[in-house]
């Protein structure tokens, strides 16, 4: 009995503790990556139930105006973020704004006070980066740089879809584009956001609002050229032939940011931070994560609201 | 036949089914080959720019891109290579010079268009921009 005793009271030895310290320690490693992925995970779903939200707001807004919103509003400058704030709860924001003809600020809103509120819901939470870039040696938007000390403006992650540019796969013609171009590029004219004046009723999107494209995630950050991000309330310059608020389809998700490259405005890329793609929302605010390696025949496909395209997905 | 020498022929068969859809189940990633050379305007190198190849319907499904930096690109540095078959190429140039707005300097020439076939092995491409008089 008293020898039992004994037995029972030995210790570990050591190294039985170096193994159990071992195994601890390879189960933590494999802990760590994935409270990691749960994070991105989360922050990937914030951001396209933000993005969701946009889509319902805009619903909300065809209800009562019985169109879309243009890109832009051609008399002030403003972009249709402004005019989608009362529908996504922001309406003391949207009361604060002056949105008469010509508005009381510059006329391109470049220097309106208001780009310096912060509107989260515009904002993809993976994205290091919410305005615009005022770092050295690629200060390059300094029109946009406001207040002292000087800031950059709020900008948006959101964008409107113009619609693709290039060659319809249906039909072996080129998409409609304006004829006016900004960094020696037109925009798209067959999508759901089209350039000031014109606008899309949902009864326009004949290709079906389930399979065409309405808002895209443009949230990746260049660290070479800042990514051209702009204040939110920006829409484009009275008369211009580009849209701060809304791109064209013209280019593959994240290219920008693997190949680190910036060109035409109207061209820049959709993509994300997020791997592997960005989250676009569709006509019926439905939304989808894209994958970055999408046939680009069917991503302009998806763009255009009315190219007769059967969109095999 | 003894039944457990069934089970075990059973379950290397199960296995080798999975194993294939495993090997054959992503077939949606194409094989890229990357494409590099060199960009000229009106005979001199272009010193900053953009490349995209856009898959013409049929052929390829993804894009391909690169950057043009002092004259030269390869889909091998940071962009995307090609898959087999027949693509448009869209070039953009610019001069390099830094300014306000205007990352890679002011544009050189509207956005030269081309064709460009891709066999599946690496290859090299060209392209030659010629400076076209005012007024054309």
């Amino acid at each position: 009995m008293r020898l039992l005793f004994v037995r029972s009271r030995t210790a570990f030895t050591l190294i039985e503790l170096l193994v159990v310290i071992a195994i601890i320690a390879i189960l933590i490693g494999l802990l760590l990556p994935a409270v990691q992925k749960v994070r991105e995970a989360a922050a990937r779903m914030k951001c396209q139930n933000q993005i969701r939200q946009l889509a319902i707001g805009l619903h909300n807004y065809h209800d009562v105006h019985n169109t879309l919103p243009s890109s832009y509003d051609i008399t002030n400058g403003l972009s249709w973020y402004v005019y989608v704030l009362p529908f996504v709860e922001q309406d003391p924001q949207f009361k604060a704004m002056n949105t008469a003809p010509g508005g009381t600020f510059t006329s391109t809103n470049r220097l309106n006070p208001h780009g310096l509120t912060r509107i989260s819901a515009f904002l993809c939470p993976s994205s290091p980066i919410d305005r615009m870039a005022t770092m050295a040696p690629h200060n390059v938007n300094t029109p946009e740089i406001i207040g002292t000390p000087a800031q950059g403006t709020y900008t948006t992650h959101y964008y409107g879809i113009t619609g693709p540019r290039g060659t319809n796969s249906a039909t072996g013609t080129a998409y409609p584009v304006t004829t006016g171009t900004h960094d020696g590029v037109p925009m798209a004219l067959s999508g759901m956001f089209v350039v000031t004046p014109l606008s899309v009723r949902l009864t326009d999107v004949t290709d079906g609002t389930s399979v065409t494209l309405m808002l895209g995630e443009m949230s990746w950050f260049s660290s070479v050229y800042g990514t051209r991000y702009r204040t939110w309330l920006r829409g484009g310059d009275i008369g211009g032939s580009f849209a701060c608020s809304a791109r064209n389809v013209t280019n593959a998700i994240n290219s920008g940011l693997r190949a680190n490259m910036i060109a035409a405005y109207s061209d820049v890329p959709m993509g994300s931070m997020h791997p592997g793609g960005a989250s676009f929302a569709m006509g019926d605010a439905s939304v989808r994560f894209v994958s970055e390696s999408i046939d680009m025949n069917v991503y302009r496909a998806i763009a255009s609201r009315n190219g007769g395209e059967v969109a095999n997905q | 036949m003894n039944p457990r020498a069934t089970t075990t022929r059973l379950t290397a068969r199960a296995g080798l089914v999975l194993a294939l859809f495993l090997v054959v189940g992503c077939g949606s990633d194409e094989k890229l080959s990357q494409v590099s050379g060199t960009v000229t305007y009106d005979g001199k190198p272009v010193p900053a720019g953009t490349i995209f190849f856009d898959p013409v319907a049929g052929g390829a499904k993804s894009q391909g891109f690169a950057t043009i930096k002092n004259g030269e690109f390869d889909t091998a540095q940071g962009g995307r290579g090609l898959g087999a078959g027949k693509f448009q190429v869209r070039v953009l140039g610019f001069d390099g010079k830094e300014a306000n707005d205007a990352p890679l300097g002011r544009s050189l020439f509207p956005e030269h268009t081309q064709s460009h076939e891709q066999t599946g092995a690496n290859a090299t491409l060209d392209i030659k921009v010629l400076k076209t008089p005012k007024g054309q």
